[in-house]
């Protein structure tokens, strides 16, 4: 599903923050990035989608075989990425749902699907906003303009859920969530796994991954990925705490 | 005779005898139109316009509701601006829009336009709002290709009355709009005026308010739209003449191209006056690098107990969000139309309008983006 190789990359002044990623994951699998904070976890999610201000040095990243970084976002989304960012962006006078009929129709164009229009998007938003505890006041509003913490997390885990992403990339969807807003979002990305579907699921505890179980843990240090094992390493981590698979 | 500026198309304008108020028209000859060097016409240059060969035609006004409209007599004045004084010496037309004492009115939607092409129309209108009265008024002034449209409104909101109107200023080719509004507010009175200038050559639009007793509102807004060469001056003068009065102005403005767009905004408040509040702001977009938007706000304060802001910011679409709807798939020129439209109504989201008159104008702000239709707000 996704091969990143050799993946050299940092900011546009040169200063280098992934220092040669080997990663791949196959179609269906859950893989966990764990590492402490400023290690490169939410530079490898925007460099994937393609957020404007990184430089790839060199390397290549490959969603099911076509080359990400040939791509501009909206083309990504397209193919099948999906970011659930850390930090969303709140966007004044955008309204919650007509962002998300947009969005999803922009996907349905390019895949030769007839637009929804606003009755039948209404009832499919419904649908999923229902199963994330996301009430229509919610939807009403800005996008992400005034929701908590929590709320923004399970509105990016709706975006998810519309949009049907190939691979979705979680950064640190945990953040800032008590355990109660903890499980609705985790339910919710365990009723999308499937077996032509993967995650990539990058957090700094290993409490989220309780509810998200990987097959597969990463220990990323210093742009680096030092240790991959299955989920018992993320327990390990736990433990001990990250300094001992600092890099050397 | 001096030669003012703008003497030659002042002859012309008398050749082909339309001057119907000599007195009117020779206080005009003999002050000319206002050139750049006078400090409120600094960024607005007429010279184009006046060289320009207009017909003198009457005004076209198309309205749903009758009954409230009505001609309204001509005006004979030697005083006020160049363009008041030639609205006086050729004009003569106009409308009447009355509203009784108590009453509560639907909206009421009319268009006004040129009656010929290449004219020059001069209209004098007038608003009254009667004591306790509420109207909602729609005016789209347009269509003027070549023309030169020009008129003075004066509005009277009686005590406790409330007047929202929209001016919706648009043309289809390289027109010229010059619109001024004088407005007097009675005690607790509410006027919230929303300009919407779109396309044109050159749109000059005035909002002059005076609130003369306690407890009354003017609301100064705009939203304006250009590019290619079109050029917006958008002039407000607030006058808070009396204690506990209130006033706020809200411009967006969206520049692309080679687009000018000013906006002189103006608050003043006598010396007696207590106790007031005046707040103005004023956003630019800029599309890009060859734009150009200005504002220049002019307080002037005598009075102790005054609370006035003003801002102005200058800047490009947000790129952080135009990244976010990027990566949910949404095409860039899609996120790009949506950040636009939600910056642009701003100002009418406040004025809290009925729901057909928020779908026009967002129609209208759609349209100009080229994606006429495209967004809607769900019913949820
Ligand atoms: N846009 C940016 N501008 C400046 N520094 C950045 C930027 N993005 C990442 N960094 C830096 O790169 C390093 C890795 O950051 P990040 O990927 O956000 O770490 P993590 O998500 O693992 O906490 C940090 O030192 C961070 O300060
Ligand atoms: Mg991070």
């Amino acid at each position: 599903m996704l091969e990143i190789k050799g993946l050299h990359a940092g900011l546009e002044d040169g200063t280098e923050i992934l220092k040669g990623i080997n990663l791949s994951i196959g179609a269906g699998e859950v893989h966990a990035i764990m590492g402490p904070n400023g290690s490169g976890k939410s530079t490898t999610a925007n460099i994937l989608s393609g957020k404007p201000g990184y430089d790839v040095r060199s390397g290549s990243a490959t969603l099911e075989g076509a080359d990400l970084f040939e791509m501009e976002p909206e083309e990504r989304a397209h193919a099948g990425l999906f970011q659930a960012f850390q930090y969303p962006v709140e966007i004044p006078g955008v309204q919650s749902s007509t962002f998300l009929q947009t969005a999803v129709n922009a996907k349905r164009k390019v895949k030769g699907l007839a637009e929804l229009d606003a009755l039948a998007f209404v009832r499919e938003l419904r649908a999923q906003a229902k199963k994330l505890g996301i009430g229509n006041d919610m939807l009403k509003r800005a996008v992400n303009v005034g929701f908590s913490g929590g709320e923004k997390k399970r509105f990016e885990t709706l975006q998810m859920a519309l949009l049907e992403p190939k691979l979705a990339v979680l950064d640190e969807t945990d953040s800032g969530l008590d355990v109660d807003a903890l499980r609705v979002v985790a339910d919710g990305v365990n009723a999308l796994r499937a077996p032509d579907r993967s995650f990539l699921v990058i957090t700094h505890y290993q409490r989220l991954l309780d509810y998200i179980v990987p097959d597969y843990v990463h220990i990323l240090s210093d742009g680096k990925i030092v240790k991959s094992g299955d989920k018992s390493l993320a327990l390990a981590v736990e433990k001990t705490g990250y300094a001992e698979f600092e890099a050397a | 005779m001096t030669d003012v500026f703008g003497a030659e198309f002042l002859d012309r304008l008398h050749s082909v005898g339309a001057v119907k108020n000599p007195a009117s028209f020779e206080a005009l000859r003999t002050q000319g139109f206002p050139n750049r060097r006078v400090e409120a016409w600094r960024y607005t240059d007429l010279a184009g316009q006046l060289a320009q060969t207009l017909t003198p035609s009457g005004l076209r006004i198309n309205q749903e509701q009758s009954g409230l409209f009505g001609p309204n007599p001509a005006v004979q004045t030697v005083e006020g601006d160049a363009l008041s004084l030639m609205n006086a010496a050729v004009g003569g037309e106009g409308f009447l829009f009355e509203v009784p004492e108590g009453a509560r009115l639907k909206p009421v939607f009319a268009r006004f336009g040129p009656m010929a092409a290449n004219a020059l129309v001069n209209a004098t209108n007038r608003i009254t709002i009667g004591a306790g009265a509420q109207a909602v008024l729609v005016e789209r002034w347009g269509q003027t290709d070549e023309s030169w449209m020009n008129s003075d409104t004066t509005i009277d909101v009686a005590e406790g009355g409330h007047l929202r109107r929209i001016i919706l200023v648009e043309d289809g080719g390289a027109g010229t709009q010059t619109h001024r509004t004088f407005t007097t507010l009675g005690e607790n009175a509410r006027y919230d005026a929303l300009v919407v200038t779109l396309g044109g050559g050159l749109h000059r639009i005035e909002q002059h308010a005076d609130l003369t007793k306690p407890g009354c509102h003017a609301g100064l807004s705009a939203i304006v739209l250009k590019r290619g060469e079109e050029h917006s001056d958008f002039v407000t003068n607030v006058r808070h003449l009396a204690e506990d009065t209130t006033s706020d102005q809200q411009v967006r403005t969206v520049v692309d191209d080679r687009a000018t767009a000013i906006f002189q905004g103006g608050i003043k408040v006598a010396q007696d006056s207590q106790r007031i509040e005046g707040d103005q702001l004023s956003r630019a977009l800029m599309l890009s690098d060859r734009a150009q938007a200005f504002t220049k706000p002019e307080l002037e304060i005598f009075a102790d107990d005054v609370k006035c802001s003003h801002g102005a910011t200058v800047g490009d679409l947000d790129q952080e969000a135009l990244f976010y709807m990027r990566a949910r798939g949404v095409e860039e020129a899609a996120a790009r139309a949506l950040l636009v439209l939600a910056f642009a109504r701003e100002p009418f989201e406040a004025l809290d309008l009925p729901e057909a008159i928020e779908t026009m104008l967002d129609g209208k702000v759609q349209e100009w983006l080229g994606v006429a239709g495209r967004f809607e707000e769900m019913d949820l």
